[in-house]
């Protein structure tokens, strides 16, 4: 979190993590169409010629003047493939909320738990850990045939109990509660360590 | 300029006072080099102020991809056992230039100047004003203000508010709670 007293603005940081090809851009595009356009910045995406993210996209949001500030959110994909390991570990400096998209189809559960153990990983070379970071679960992809239930993705990945949200990320179901969840968690975590 | 050693802090707050003056910097530093645009920003790639004439410039979208840019580039340093990092980067146009160097651990300072300017005056005056920003963070922390006055849940339930109507639709999931 960063302050700026001047501007009175809140900068949030909330990096949206997950295995390759979970729909982690696409989550943050259609969050990019949905909202009232004066309240965005530019969709920045960086990625290969296949459309995968090689970098990072980035969006701003803000939501106006709440008690005299502007509490503004800057969201951040990572790249999803195994061998960018060295651009997540960039991307997650200074979170303050993860989203982990996780792909609900059977296949993907290794991958998912990779993912989550890379994360787990990385987030504890920043000093933190997913014990002390506010985060939620996205089950997405659940218009697919051949997925987990939702109780076989909670058993493997929810262990630590947050949020979770099931998602379309394709059609926009779930896009938007998941990020509002993320928002409240992050507030409500800035309050308790404060 | 050297890394500091201290891990990056996961919060940080800049008082007015700190703001004007590093604004002032920033103005100094555009008008003796004639530069476009001098942007300060955190390493995660907030933008906190600028000097110059931004125009079309999106100051975001800029700062998060120099911090990006420049996060990337101090992981190359380390591949190649440069510990400290590059000393600043420099990236040449057809007709404009920039360049990037940190403030401390926590800070970006990016440059846009024509390529009718000097990179060698852009260095000695970037050098400069570094060492004086520095300066004024470093008091500026002994001075933190609170922020808890208004960081409470009547914030978060107007924050909520604010959320849900920013949406064009509102959204229907199916949600579970573990
Ligand atoms: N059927 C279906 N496809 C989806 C869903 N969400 C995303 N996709 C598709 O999955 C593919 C990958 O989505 P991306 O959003 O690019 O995935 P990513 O997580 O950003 O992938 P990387 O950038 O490589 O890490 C795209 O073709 C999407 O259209 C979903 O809910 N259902
Ligand atoms: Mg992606």
């Amino acid at each position: 979190m960063f302050i700026n007293w001047a501007q009175k603005e809140i900068n949030l940081k909330i990096v949206y993590y997950g295995p390759g090809l979970s729909g982690k851009t696409t989550n943050l595009e259609y969050i990019y169409q949905q909202i009232d356009p004066s309240l965005r910045g530019e969709l920045v995406t960086l990625k290969t010629r296949e459309e995968r993210t090689l970098y990072f996209d980035f969006l701003q949001l803000e939501f106006g003047r709440i008690k005299g500030m502007h509490p503004k959110f800057n969201l951040y994909t990572i790249p999803g493939q195994v061998y960018y390991a060295q651009s997540r570990r960039i991307i997650l400096r200074g979170v303050d909320g993860i989203v982990f998209v996780a792909d609900s189809q059977r296949d993907r559960m290794i991958e998912n738990l990779d993912s989550l153990l890379d994360l787990e990983e990385n987030l504890i070379n920043e000093g933190k850990s997913l014990e002390s970071v506010p985060w939620v679960l996205q089950y997405n992809k659940r218009d697919l045939p051949h997925i987990s239930t939702v109780e076989e993705l909670d058993r493997k990945l929810n262990f630590l109990r947050v949020p979770t949200i099931e998602a379309v990320a394709v059609r926009g179901t779930g896009v938007i509660e998941t990020l509002k969840r993320i928002i409240q968690h992050v507030m409500a975590h800035v309050q308790e360590v404060m | 300029m050297a890394l500091a050693k201290n891990a990056p802090k996961s919060q940080f707050m800049l008082s007015t006072e700190a703001f004007n003056e590093i604004s002032d910097v920033l103005k100094e530093l555009e008008a003796s080099t004639r530069a476009e645009l001098a942007v300060f920003c955190d390493a995660n790639g907030v933008p906190i102020t600028h000097a110059g004439k931004p125009r079309a410039i999106d100051l975001t979208s800029l700062s998060a991809l120099n911090a990006g840019n420049y996060a990337a580039t101090r992981e190359m340093a380390r591949l190649i056992g440069e510990s400290q990092g590059f000393k600043f980067l420099f990236l040449e146009g057809e007709n404009k230039n920039i360049y990037l160097c940190n403030v401390g651990y926590d800070f970006l300072l990016s440059i846009v100047f024509a390529k009718t300017v000097a990179l060698g005056m852009i260095r000695i005056y970037a050098n400069k004003a570094v060492k004086q920003i520095s300066g004024i963070l470093e008091k500026a922390q002994k001075q933190e203000q609170m922020a808890e006055e208004f960081l409470d849940v009547e914030f978060n339930t107007l924050l909520g508010k604010a959320f849900d109507a920013s949406f064009r639709k509102p959204n229907s999931s199916t949600k579970t709670e573990s």
